[in-house]
């Protein structure tokens, strides 16, 4: 097969621009996504019930530290039948969100999905119909055939070497590998503010709730049920006094 | 310049506790200079000075800070608004600090750090009956936070109300069970109730995990002379082996203590050490 040479225009007004643009189209969406993603504040139920569902496990975990009647009140408290916290959460009428009905939840969702997904298809349709049919560039090494779909995109042709890359394919693989480019430039959180971290560690825990609360809360409260206590240090003192004995007894003898 | 920076940013993101160091890095090092070539950690810096400032009484330093933050960023900003309502407490003008922490509150509930500035307002103006009231409140919502849990615990041991400061002192050590300063927190608060069993356990514990804590030895000491006193009147096999048990407590505290000051060996110390533990004993 014949040596194919590409115009070396090619790589002033086509290979480069795609990578130009698909840098500054990444810096654009980051600069978006900071205008558009407000600070949201936390709903108070939400917060409550993770803080509440974090205590139980802490209870679970730790409870061997604190005395019996400690641990025995706090559980009373969380799981008892009649007005126990978790009892009562676990039938409480959940509002059930419903992306469709609710205003709110639909803006967030458009708002993530315009930064995301808009200019991906606006960019890449303005891509394939500016460049499309170009060869760019030939990566240093045979491929296979199969290869051909993913590198050639726009490009069907059959009798050419797997291994060049056409100009459509070459952006989708820019998207991808510039990705780490742009959080090495925009990335630069090493001012990251530590107010914020503290106020947002207790957010982020209420953020993460799951969206049916009374699940978490009927396994939590299965889990806290099984729970017995076993005081830690029941034999502290004697731990203590016989390692000690044993260590005079060795600088003793 | 750049390692001042630096050691201020280590004092912010740890929250380190040394107030007259930043405004000594800041007076010295920063407080002449142009800080534009820091980018936004100026602002940053800035708030971080204001607020040792204001801590140490230092008006005229917190009050430059918030002139340039407040030329920088739009009154409405939430952080702004705390720290002007923040210089307003530092002046005892508390009525109107609470009035912007009010209209805080008001725009967002869930705001913690508002919310512990009211309380330590009340506290401030020693109304601590208000203050556990809404720190109650305030632990209502936020059921694991650390900070207030403590907090709470101090304002009950003021009112000297201390069944209520040992349940704050058991919050604690389920949230961090292996802060020795827990544990003999805990133990010193049932050791003033009297229950000297739970105490020397605890103290024991505290041991376990720091071993250099003196407080603990001094708390074995003590709580294993009040059981031994307590059982001294009845006469029975058990409290004449709880009374070896004790006196074991006892001499193996002593012992430890002494050889802890002798560590230090500063020769008068430990004599007086001596004296005092002898006191101990006979007293």
């Amino acid at each position: 097969m014949a040596e194919l040479l590409l115009d070396s225009s090619i790589r002033f007004w086509v290979f480069m621009p795609i990578v130009a643009i698909t840098f500054f189209v990444g810096v654009l969406r980051h600069y978006i996504t900071i205008l558009t993603t407000g600070e949201k504040p936390v709903d108070k139920q939400q917060l409550a019930d993770s803080q509440a569902l974090i205590r139980s496990r802490i209870l679970r975990e730790n409870g061997k530290y604190i005395p019996k009647e400690g641990f025995a009140m706090r559980k009373h408290y969380l799981v008892n039948d009649e007005n126990g916290y978790l009892t009562s959460q676990q039938t409480r009428q959940q509002p059930i969100r419903n992306p469709i009905t609710d205003p709110t939840m639909m803006t967030e969702m458009l708002k993530n999905n315009i930064s995301n997904m808009v200019p991906m298809i606006v960019i890449g349709g303005w891509i394939n119909w500016a460049f499309s049919g170009f060869l760019c560039t030939k990566v240093p090494f045979p491929l296979t055939f199969r290869f051909k779909p993913m590198l050639q995109r726009g490009v069907e042709l059959l009798s050419l070497d797997a291994s060049w890359v056409s100009s459509v394919s070459w952006y989708a693989l820019n998207i991808f590998g510039l990705r780490s480019v742009n959080t090495l430039i925009l990335g630069e959180n090493n001012a990251a503010d530590q107010t914020k971290i503290i106020q947002d560690q207790m957010n982020v825990a209420a953020m993460s709730m799951p969206q049916d609360p009374s699940k978490a809360f009927k396994a939590e409260k299965e889990g806290l049920l099984l729970c017995d206590h076993q005081w830690a240090y029941k034999t502290i003192e004697e731990d203590i006094m016989t390692q000690y004995r044993l260590t005079r007894v060795h600088s003793h003898s | 310049m750049q390692a001042a920076v630096e050691k201020l940013r280590k004092y912010r993101d740890e929250n380190y506790r040394c107030h007259d160091e930043v405004l000594e890095i800041w007076q010295k090092h920063l407080s002449q200079r142009n800080l534009s070539s820091l980018g936004d950690e100026k602002w940053l810096i800035l708030e971080q000075v204001l607020k040792s400032a204001l801590q140490c009484n230092q008006l005229d330093v917190a009050d430059k800070c918030t002139e340039i933050l407040a030329k920088q960023f739009k009154q409405t900003s939430r952080r702004i608004s705390t720290l002007y309502a923040m210089s307003y407490e530092a002046r005892d003008d508390y009525d109107r600090a609470d009035k912007i922490y009010q209209s805080l509150s008001q725009d967002n509930e869930t705001d913690s750090t508002v919310r512990k500035r009211q309380i330590s307002i009340l506290k401030a103006q020693n109304k601590i009956k208000d203050a556990i009231n809404e720190l109650n409140g305030y632990l209502q919502l936020y059921q694991t936070d650390v900070e207030a849990w403590s907090e709470l615990c101090e304002l009950y041991l003021i009112e000297h109300d201390y069944a209520k400061a040992a349940f704050c002192a058991e919050e604690l050590l389920l949230i961090n069970p292996h802060n020795h300063l827990n544990h003999e927190r805990y133990a010193s608060i049932r050791y003033s109730q009297g229950l000297y069993e739970v105490a020397r356990s605890y103290y024991f514990s505290a041991y376990k995990i720091n071993s250099s804590n003196i407080r603990t030895l001094y708390g074995i000491l003590l709580t294993s002379m009040n059981l031994m006193n307590r059982n001294l009147n009845t006469t029975s096999t058990t409290s004449a082996l709880n009374r070896d048990e004790n006196l074991e407590y006892i001499s193996w505290a002593k012992d430890k203590l002494i050889e802890k000051y002798k560590e230090q060996s500063n020769q008068e110390l430990t004599s007086i050490v001596d004296i005092s533990l002898q006191n101990l004993m006979t007293g």
